[in-house]
């Protein structure tokens, strides 16, 4: 069985944002949540100034402490090492929201896509309300509904659980790259299967020094980063007041 | 009891049920929670009933089962608020979940367990628990102290009260991912104020008690002496452990304690300190308050407030700090206050846990011992 793991490169990334997007639009994410997302800092002090970009997503961790504290087996690991969730079980205690260190977990607050129900036409008699839209299109929810995830999860979460990447789970099994992985244009990211030495992925973790988030914890992350986008230089010498 | 009183518990039970009702047809949207500060003030009401309900089990098992007989005239009264607190405690953490869906989902705690998720245990040890805190005061209630049943269900209410505080507890104790709920400390914090706002109950519950029916029974006088020394002695150790929580959390160089730090200089935090501990605790020490009705019911009033806002300080302190990526766009500290339907489950909880107990002051006798 493959262990599945993802390495960015980070000199590879350009910061656009395009994982965002497309994972969005491929599970349907509604308002404010996103499973693929970024932690950005500002370093150093002017006119020193660095800004630094990390794309992040649910780390599959292999000893995940939101499954190990999931009291149904909502969230699971599958056999490839995804750490998935099932809606049908999830009685939203929110404890996995506390488990994770990396703040991969989404709660759904209200009823997804909701701004999509509204039958406010914004020029009346011209353009489609919200809810005209949808219909027009013969969609489900919102207007670029994807029913693919609804293989092996929801397409749309049921308000009242929580909800998270599964690394496309709908798309490996069917042989395809998570979605983030398909539409990053500057091909920063890399999956593969950690058990097989073969892998591009571990061509990459035998070639560069990666690091892992919060590898203190234990949690044992397989999103891996390497590499850091980094065209400065300076002139080296000793010591230097 | 005045039909006033109970119209205003009715009430009171009215507008919760509504809010109830909203609950499960909506969902926790209309709670002011988010993906940041997600347990809020029906979590802290849970916490707040449940670990009241822990401490009066505990007072109320003191003559039958640890043999201090002294103590039978607290017992019942002790158990239905035990049992009372304990309902409406876990229906705060009921109304914590989401909407009917999924309530309905909780049928896979039967189903689908997961035996290391200290949730899960700590779900069926508090089924279990409130099923046998009802036997129990049946049993009570019934004179039948020293029958098997009642022996038994005394006995299995003190050990289930510890194993679901303990499985409590470690549901905080195990959250790596946020030390600022304190770590398996968490343990020691629970059982104290726990055991402290038990008393307080049982103390507030008694004198007004007494007040509505003309006085205390003088045989019982020196039963609630002792009770107000060890309300006193309670109040000191709390006192103590919430000092000591305060130097961990000031002292920690993990930045996770930036949470607590923060909440530590708001209205809650104080109000926890000040009018939970150090206000009762000095007006306990003074022998002609604590032996004055008015002032044992001020200070116990106060220890409950404060403990109730100290149940939200320590949810709060874990959270108010946006974790991973989620702090991207936030600010480093988010701000909470609870929306009305937050409220209103509070409400409903107050309302029902006061209702049970007026019905009982009423109807079952509560200062009855064993003939
Ligand atoms: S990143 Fe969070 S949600 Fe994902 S497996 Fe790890 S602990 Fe679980
Ligand atoms: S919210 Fe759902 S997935 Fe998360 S721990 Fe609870 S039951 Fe499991």
């Amino acid at each position: 069985m493959p262990n599945y793991a993802m390495v960015i490169d980070l000199q590879l990334c350009t910061g656009c944002g395009g994982c965002i997007i497309g994972c969005k639009n491929e599970n349907n994410l509604p308002e404010g949540v996103r499973w693929s997302n970024k932690i950005t800092e500002t370093l150093g002090r002017f006119p020193h100034v660095r800004y630094h970009y990390r794309p992040t997503l649910c780390n599959h961790c292999e000893n995940a402490p939101c499954v190990r504290g999931c009291p149904t087996r909502a969230l699971y690991k599958t056999k490839d090492g995804i750490t998935a969730h099932d809606p049908d079980k999830c009685i939203g205690c929110r404890y996995c929201m506390v488990n994770c260190p990396y703040g991969a977990v989404n709660y759904t607050w209200n009823k997804p896509h909701q701004e999509w129900e509204d039958n406010t036409e914004i020029i009346p008699g011209c353009t489609y309300s919200p809810r005209g839209l949808v219909n027009a299109v013969d969609a489900k929810g919102w207007p670029i509904f994807n029913p693919d995830p609804d293989v092996n999860y929801k397409a749309i979460r049921p308000t009242g659980v929580i909800e998270k990447c599964h690394f496309c789970l709908h798309r490996v099994e069917a042989g395809d790259l998570p979605y983030c992985v398909e539409v990053c244009p500057s091909n920063a990211r890399v999956f593969g299967d950690l058990d097989d030495p073969n892998s591009k992925v571990n061509e990459l973790l035998g070639m560069f020094r990666a690091e892992q988030l919060r590898p203190e914890l234990g949690t044992r992350p397989k999103v891996f980063y390497i590499r850091e986008f980094c065209p400065c230089a300076y002139e080296p010498g000793k010591g230097m007041i | 009891m005045s039909k006033l009183w109970f119209g205003l518990l009715g009430l009171g039970v009215l507008v919760g049920l509504f809010t109830a009702l909203t609950v499960m047809s909506k969902g926790l949207g209309v709670y002011n929670a988010n993906d940041i500060t997600f347990w809020v003030l029906p979590m802290a009401g849970y916490l707040f009933f449940a670990l009241t309900a822990a401490g009066l089990t505990f007072l109320s098992s003191l003559p039958s089962v640890f043999g201090m007989k002294q103590y039978y005239p607290i017992a019942k009264r002790a158990s239905l608020l035990a049992g009372a607190t304990l309902l409406v405690g876990v229906m705060c953490k009921g109304l914590d979940l989401g909407p009917l869906s999924t309530l309905l989902n909780t049928i896979n705690l039967a189903l689908s367990p997961n035996f290391m998720s200290p949730i899960w245990w700590m779900a069926v040890l508090y089924g279990i628990y409130i099923t046998v805190v009802i036997i129990k005061f049946y049993f009570i209630h019934k004179n039948k102290w020293h029958s098997i049943g009642g022996k038994t269900s005394g006995l299995l209410a003190l050990l289930l009260m510890f194993m679901s505080y303990t499985a409590l507890s470690i549901v905080f104790g195990t959250a790596d991912a946020r030390p600022a709920f304190f770590g398996h400390f968490t343990a020691v914090y629970f059982a104290v104020t726990a055991l402290t706002s038990g008393m307080a109950v049982l103390v507030l519950a008694s004198h007004f008690h007494f007040a509505l029916t003309g006085g205390m029974p003088k045989e019982q006088k020196p039963i609630f002496d002792n009770v107000s020394k060890m309300f006193l002695g309670l109040l000191g150790a709390a006192l103590f452990i919430f000092i000591l929580r305060a130097v961990i959390g000031h002292t920690s160089l993990q930045e996770a304690f930036d949470g607590f730090r923060h909440i530590a200089g708001s209205g809650i935090y104080n109000i926890e300190m000040w009018l939970g501990l150090i206000i009762p605790f000095v007006m306990m020490i003074i022998p002609s308050v604590r032996n004055s009705r008015a002032g044992i019911i001020l200070a116990s009033s106060f220890v409950l407030v404060g403990m109730f806002f100290g149940r939200l300080v320590m949810l709060l302190s874990a959270q108010v700090k946006p974790v991973g990526n989620l702090a991207e766009t936030r600010p480093e500290f988010v701000s909470y206050f609870p929306s009305m339907h937050e409220f209103g489950i509070i409400l409903l909880a107050l309302s029902l846990s006061l209702l049970i107990y007026s019905i009982g002051v009423k109807y079952l006798r509560l200062e009855a011992t064993p003939e």
